[in-house]
């Protein structure tokens, strides 16, 4: 999991703080409004909070521990049965109006994901342990990729032919392709982004060169600045001067460095890509060297 | 006088009241029609084996010979229910031997089933015919060995995208030396390869066998031996459609395709080689169902198969198919009735998108039979949705996914509201929606308006409020079955369409905003409701404003399950209670 320090680092981090400002203001709103009567009162229709929570939902934030101050949580008591085990006890929940906000940084809501290589994904029972292997497929499809659990809604089964065919389709023979021209080989991988919960997939043979790969992912990623320029560009080596850094995984699973062999040599091992922080990388490159 | 119809009379009435739903409303007439219909019933259906408890179950229908369960929540299938939550079969198998000896059909979806349990129904049910499961686990292949050696009548035996533990393919011949009755056998979910000599023998001494679906790995070159013991058959599954053949056996497999009169339904077709597909032209003319969303086959090849089954009435393919592809099938299978489109992962590139909406348009205006729709689709648009409610006003079933969270209407930015509004106007008999897309509160008050015949409705990543919730809950008079994730909703319109929930088989809403203090106040508000928090991590105090993870709500006549696990916590009905975990293993 990111340490909530990450958030300093983001490249969206300006923005998060000119809706903080307006979330104050409206959380103060949504708690007054869910303590408050039971009756609807259609004309508090809080337009606004979309595009918050389109915005939370995006770039992987998380607002949650929302205490409203004015509601008085009713303690409830130990039950006196033996056989009724009392999982939670209220607190003594403050009367005073104080707003609680936590905000974390996550990978695809990583709250309510759970990754394959997470300890809490150990709930999983021993009883259903090749239920494990395969759902921890596609878990881990989705958390490697940083895509939302269950996003699209596939069955599992049917995921894991999809990761499959994927291979299939990038491994394809070249004797198959069309001399017609319409149908063109393609070979797609996997990019993510560290704190960008939906993945993008990228045809790498419609590329020749590392320049043109990174232009395509700096289109795809990165939002540019009101002059035009990048605000962080993205580099192919770490030169220490940008927030980030390209990375590819290979055939045996090792994590390296995009741009240190050659092109053909890349996309004849290359499986998926993953753009990520210079601090994280240089661990990465440590262990690599 | 006695004015009540003899016993007899009624009996001999009711057994041509088929459907299930006709018999519950004749069983509330009188009590003496509860009591014969009772008497008489032969499938019972359960949809929620948390709803009834089997004990019950087996009491009230003397005579049944067929059990239909449902467990876990639809949403399961897609991760977003805990390992552990639930949805044993073991209770009913265990009711059902002790008091229904005479049990002949089980048929379980999203349920834990253990090998206990199929060594159980072996063991207790006499003259067991027909086992189907559906999305279960916790099986192994043993459990089914013992299913295939000791029930010497079985008829169907079907594993449907189980996950199941393989532990080898010795069970295929357990099956008696004798001839067999088999009528339908189905594992293509496993893993692990059979013995091809176990195969060949099974379906040489089996020759009621319809339908045969195979694993993946069975493999091309053994599949013409297996088709020449088994001409006669009207569904098959093939292996995998990869390996190298030389042009003899091309020839033989071509040759024994072409023997299958009767062959309806093909599928299975796993890797499928392009050089391949000649080889089922002959097959073609005659199909019905043709699933080939395990076929990597790209848009050309597919037209030259598809151009030729004019009879097709059900297509499961993968996107790509393409635009052009779907305008061939609008051209040429003019009989279709189910269309699923499942996204191949390579079309996620927004630059290079080949499926897009006016694949499903051309469809719906070429195949005047259309009525169930599955389309994965990276971006929509709200024209395209009215042209298609205008074409095809006799959907039934219409699953939309746009892959792209939150995506507008590409060409307007606008949201899909207007389009599905189309879709729930027009499609009158419409009983299963999905949707998805940038979706604001007034497409549901569209479909709170105008959906009256839905039944289930699943929703992702939309809705701006409350309001959203209400409007389907005071809407949809129909609605049994309602699954909503990621959207910013809950408290006020539940507790304000409580009532409503009793109606309704289940509710589930994961990543919204429901607060726990909201579910204590439901719970006490419909003591015949079972209201579950399901929390993964759930945090060290919950006063009442903090947001649970996920609720699950079905009415129920049992009460409380006593089987959940430690993240599930079903409030407790007693107010002075807060929450309660009952856990008995």
């Amino acid at each position: 999991s990111h340490p909530s320090c990450l958030v300093l680092v983001h490249p969206l981090f300006p923005l998060f703080l000119i809706f903080i400002h307006c979330f104050f203001a409206l959380l103060i709103k949504v708690s007054n409004f869910a303590s408050n009567s039971t009756h609807l009162s259609p004309s508090l229709t809080i337009k606004s909070s979309i595009t918050l929570s389109q915005f939370s939902l995006f770039c992987g934030l998380e607002i949650f521990q929302m205490e409203g101050g004015s509601a008085s949580g009713s303690a409830s008591t130990l039950s006196n049965n033996e056989n009724v085990l009392v999982s939670c006890e209220d607190s003594s929940s403050p009367a005073e109006n104080e707003l609680e906000l936590g905000l974390t940084l996550s990978l695809g809501r990583e709250r309510r994901v759970s990754y394959a290589d997470d300890s809490s994904s150990s709930s999983l029972s021993s009883r259903a342990s090749v239920t494990a292997g395969i759902k921890r497929t596609a878990d881990s499809m989705a958390a490697t990729s940083g895509q939302v659990v269950g996003w699209p809604p596939i069955r599992s089964y049917r995921m894991n032919s999809m990761v499959n065919q994927a291979k299939t389709l990038a491994m394809e023979d070249p004797i198959k392709n069309r001399t017609d021209g319409t149908t063109k080989m393609r070979m797609f991988v996997k990019v993510t982004m560290d704190g960008i919960p939906i993945g993008r997939k990228i045809d790498l043979n419609a590329h020749r060169c590392y320049e043109s790969l990174s232009n395509t992912l700096e289109d795809m990623f990165l939002k540019p600045k009101t002059d035009g320029n990048l605000e962080t560009r993205l580099k192919i080596l770490p030169d220490g001067s940008s927030g980030l850094v390209l990375t590819y995984e290979d055939k045996e699973g090792d994590w390296m460095l995009v741009g240190d062999v050659p092109w053909g040599m890349f996309i004849g091992s290359v499986k998926r890509l993953r753009i990520m922080k210079t601090s994280e990388a240089t661990g990465t490159a440590q262990m690599i060297l | 006088m006695d004015r009540r119809f003899p016993f007899k009379v009624l009996e001999h009435i009711f057994s041509f009241v088929d459907s299930n739903e006709d018999r519950n409303s004749v069983s509330l007439v009188c009590k003496s029609w509860f009591e014969t219909e009772r008497r008489t019933r032969k499938r019972v259906f359960v949809g929620n084996c948390y709803a009834v408890s089997p004990l019950k179950v087996a009491r009230r229908f003397p005579k049944m010979r067929s059990l239909t369960l449902k467990g876990k929540p639809h949403f399961a299938d897609y991760n977003l229910v805990p390992d552990g939550w639930g949805g044993y079969a073991w209770p009913w198998i265990e009711a059902m031997a002790a008091r229904r000896p005479f049990l002949e059909e089980i048929r379980l979806k999203r349920m834990v089933v253990t090998d206990e349990c199929l060594e159980k129904i072996a063991a207790s049910f006499r003259d067991f015919k027909t086992l189907v499961l559906t999305s279960c686990e916790g099986f192994s292949t043993d459990g089914i060995a013992a299913i295939a050696s000791t029930c010497r009548k079985l008829r169907d035996l079907e594993l449907r995208e189980c996950i199941v533990d393989d532990l080898g393919g010795d069970w295929l011949s357990y099956f008696p030396e004798t001839s067999t009755s088999l009528v339908s056998l189905d594992f293509s979910c496993l893993d692990s390869e059979v013995k091809l000599s176990d195969l060949e023998r099974l379906l040489s001494r089996s020759p009621n066998l319809k339908s045969l679906k195979l694993n993946r790995s069975v493999t091309l070159d053994v599949l013409e031996s297996l088709l020449r013991r088994a001409p006669q058959l009207v569904e098959l599954g093939t292996g995998s459609f990869s390996d190298e053949l030389d042009p003899e056996e091309i020839a033989k497999l071509t040759k024994a395709l072409s023997e299958l009169k009767q062959l309806k339904s093909l599928s299975g077709l796993w890797d499928l080689l392009p050089e391949y597909i000649p080889l089922l032209y002959s097959l073609c003319p005659r199909l019905t169902s043709l699933n080939l969303s395990y076929a990597t086959v790209q848009m050309p090849d597919l037209i030259d198969l598809l151009s030729r089954c004019s009879k097709l009435q059900k297509l499961w393919v993968m996107d790509l198919i393409e635009d052009k592809g779907l305008k061939t099938v609008a051209l040429c299978c003019k009989e279709l009735r189910e269309l699923r489109v499942f996204p191949s992962g390579a079309d996620l590139d927004e630059t290079d998108v080949t499926l897009t909406e006016q694949g499903l348009v051309s469809v719906s205006e070429g195949c005047p039979k259309l009525e169930s729709v599955l389309y994965f689709c990276v971006q929509f648009t709200n024209a395209a949705l009215v042209s298609i409610a205008k074409n095809r006003p006799n959907f039934r079933c219409f699953r939309l996914c746009v892959m792209e969270p939150f995506a507008p209407d590409y060409r307007t930015q606008q949201p899909l509201d207007e389009g599905f509004k189309a879709i729930v106007e027009r499609c009158k008999d419409l009983r299963r929606l999905s949707v998805s897309g940038l979706l604001t509160d007034k497409a549901f008050e569209y479909i709170g308006v105008h959906a009256k015949k839905l039944r289930m409705l699943s929703i992702a990543f939309a809705g701006d409020s409350d309001l959203m919730l209400h409007h389907l809950l005071s809407g949809c008079q129909s609605l049994k079955k309602l699954e909503i994730r990621d959207c910013p909703f809950g408290d006020t319109a539940l507790l304000e369409n409580a009532a409503k929930l009793e109606t309704m088989r289940s509710l589930w809403m994961s990543s919204c905003f429901v607060s726990f203090g909201a579910c204590k106040q439901l719970s006490q508000k419909m003591p015949r409701l079972n209201v579950e928090v399901i929390d993964e991590h759930p945090p060290k105090t919950r006063p009442d404003s903090s947001p649970v993870e996920r609720i699950y709500i079905y009415r129920t006549v049992a009460g409380p399950r006593l089987d959940t696990p430690e993240f599930v916590w079903t409030i407790h009905k007693s107010p002075e209670v807060g929450v309660s975990r009952l856990s008995i293993r």
